[in-house]
């Protein structure tokens, strides 16, 4: 009786401290982007406080201004006070969500069906067809910079959109091949057989059957893929200054003249980051059914 | 419904593993053929090339009157059941057993009557509107068995269907499997490692060892005159006893030159076969019979250990160094350390050659 009030009272002991451990972990982690989220709703001068303001309505009144100038027009700089220009913001974040999107979709598509292949046929050299896959992503990307930056211009890829999609294609299919790799090992090869078995074709196995259980794992890799296309700088600074640049570089090149425009940063970030928080959360069911995907019985 | 052929069958993976060798089986029109063997014997490796899922090295497989070397799964004409049933995931039960007739454009109230006709069969019309993660493994069974019948094949293959299941729920499935076969008098081809299964349900059973086929025929043919040392050992529950033996005129010398006393025409068989002096005596656990004292039996031996089953005892007795089972009814009873005589039923006696591993008498 009394050890089990004892052990009862350790527990909650305990079950305190994990959540008090949790609260603090995700301060810690929480914090910029409360912070982030904040500043793009303040005025220019109050950005600057110190100390800083963060509870909205109670130490500041907030403010849409910088949110309005991003996505319409901003002033032209402090030097010429009184002009305005047109944003390229939304001309940005169009050109991330087409270019994301598009070299999501293909390096997916095209890494599962390599993935299907690699997984269920005998492949000559197999081993080091997917160790050589593997290897383009071993050395850092900033060493084919200037490789690439050539290849383009002989090319005649600078500032295209189909430039820039199929460099996050070639980027992100080592990643889709492997990841899709592991979960179709994971599916019996029983699943086609018995489709074609039963009179399909082994492309009408694969599409009415394993495709619908891949979906999941797909997802998953979709939003690995998208994020690194999405966050993607300096390439895209490099290859793409003009008309088809994204984001990241947009955010980069509104740090302003003469003084940063904290606030008009943090709107822009904020704007930048509710897509890619949108799709996860969307996915996320299957997020973690692909994650765990090794893990079903057999 | 019709017969399986196969002919001098030989798979040679590219490993350069030899899976099955000159294989020669016919299934006939009707019949249950069970492939029995330890795992790694070539038997599953046999099914999927009668089902085409691997294509065979050399040989021809014949299905009703065709030869199906070149066609594909598909165009085979068979069912295959799965082991772990590969039942679709993502979709009902209901269109897990219509899929095969969705792939040959069957109009949907021809698949809704048959799914329907079949679902009774096997008792499972309550839950043709589940996802077949929820249903239990003796349920998975019966929608896998329902995908493989709805299509009418020419011929059914199992590959070690009932491995899944529970004990109990694997004695029942086996009953109504048979007679699910009887009924419909589908030709089957199945594979297990279960002699029991084997035994119960085959009409005639092929035994595989290293993917050669070791022995042919009516299960207690199988069981009471193995053809090798090799089915000798692995059918039967306990296996049959192998001693080591000489032929010493009209009788048979163990290592410790005790004799077991043969006919004359029986030992003059032997010799006429006999390719080395070492022979094997094989004898089931229940043709021997055991009396106390140990001079009225052919072999002098000591009890070792005694297992009471209920309805008969096992014994195990020490013959040279050598453990041999016995079995014997419940009511007679010799205690551990005890010297007995073994009496041998004649009539049930095997002798293979030592060498060649086949049955001589």
């Amino acid at each position: 009786m009394n050890r089990t009030r004892r052990r009862r009272a350790r527990s909650l002991i305990g079950r305190i401290l994990f959540w008090v451990a949790v609260a603090m972990i995700l301060l810690f982690f929480l914090f910029p982007l409360h912070w982030m989220v904040v500043t793009s709703f303040k005025r220019t001068a109050e950005v600057t406080l110190l100390p800083p303001t963060l509870i909205p309505w109670v130490q500041f009144n907030p403010t849409l201004k910088n949110y309005v100038e991003v996505l319409t027009k901003m002033p032209a700089g402090l030097l010429s006070a009184g002009t305005y220009k047109q944003s390229g913001f939304p001309q940005a974040l169009l050109n991330s969500i087409l270019i994301s999107g598009a070299a999501t979709v293909i390096a997916v598509l095209l890494g599962t069906v390599a993935a299907y292949a690699f997984s269920r046929f005998r492949i000559p050299g197999k081993g080091d067809l997917l160790f050589f896959i593997l290897s383009t992503r071993m050395l850092p990307p900033v060493v084919t910079l200037v490789p690439v930056f050539v290849m383009f211009i002989s090319f005649g890829w600078r500032n295209t959109f189909h430039g820039i999609t199929l460099l996050y294609v070639a980027a992100g299919l080592p990643f889709v091949v492997w990841m899709m790799k592991g979960f179709f090992d994971e599916i019996p090869r029983e699943y086609e057989e018995a489709a074609m078995i039963d009179g399909y074709s082994r492309l009408e196995a694969v599409w009415k059957i394993v495709i619908p259980e891949a979906i999941p794992a797909m997802l998953a890799t979709a939003v690995f893929v998208l994020i690194m296309a999405w966050n993607e700088f300096l390439f895209v600074q490099l290859l793409n200054p003009g008309k088809f640049t994204t984001v990241p570089p947009f955010l980069y090149a509104i740090i302003g003249y003469g003084r940063v425009e904290w606030g008009r940063m943090a709107a822009t970030s904020v704007i930048f980051l509710a897509p890619i928080v949108l799709f996860t959360w969307l996915v996320r069911k299957h997020l973690l059914r692909g994650v765990t995907f090794g893990a079903v019985r057999r | 419904m019709s017969e399986i052929r196969i002919q001098d069958l030989t798979k040679v993976f590219p490993n350069g593993t030899v899976a099955v060798r000159n294989l020669h089986l016919d299934v006939a029109d009707g019949e249950l053929l069970v492939l029995l063997g330890p795992s790694g014997c070539g038997k599953t490796t046999t099914l999927r090339c009668v089902g085409g899922l691997e294509t065979q090295t050399s040989g021809d497989i014949w299905i009703g009157d065709r030869v199906v070397n070149d066609l594909g799964p598909g165009e085979r004409d068979i069912a295959f059941v799965f082991q772990f049933y590969a039942l679709y995931p993502h979709i009902r039960v209901y269109d897990n057993i219509a899929f095969p007739l969705r792939a040959t454009g069957v109009s949907r109230d021809e698949v809704d009557r048959r799914v329907s006709a079949v679902a009774e069969t096997l008792r499972i019309s309550h839950i043709l509107r589940e996802r077949p993660k929820r249903l239990s493994s003796g349920e998975q069974q019966r929608v896998a068995l329902g995908r493989a019948m709805i299509r009418r094949p020419q011929a059914f293959l199992m590959d070690e269907p009932l491995t899944n299941l529970d004990a109990a729920l694997r004695a029942d499935m086996r009953i109504e499997l048979k007679h699910l076969q009887n009924e419909l008098g589908t030709t089957m081809l199945y594979v297990t490692h279960d002699q029991t299964e084997a035994m119960t349900m085959g009409n005639r059973v092929a035994v595989l060892n290293l993917g050669v086929l070791e022995q042919v025929g009516v299960p207690l043919e199988i069981y009471d005159r193995p053809n090798t040392l090799f089915v000798a050992g692995f059918v039967g529950s306990p296996p049959m006893n192998l001693i080591a033996m000489q032929l010493a005129q009209d009788a048979l010398k163990s290592e410790d030159a005790q004799q077991v006393m043969l006919d004359t025409s029986v030992a003059d068989r032997i010799r006429a076969k006999q390719t080395g002096r070492e022979l094997v005596l094989g004898v089931r656990a229940e043709d021997i019979r055991l009396t106390s004292g140990g001079n009225g039996g052919d072999l002098r031996a000591e009890i070792a250990t005694r297992e009471p089953l209920g309805d008969q005892t096992l014994y195990s007795v020490m013959l040279n160094h050598q453990l041999i089972q016995v079995t014997t009814a419940s009511t007679e009873r010799f205690e551990v350390g005890e010297t007995v005589g073994l009496h041998l039923d004649r009539s049930r006696l095997r002798v293979f050659d030592a060498s060649t591993g086949t049955a001589l008498v």
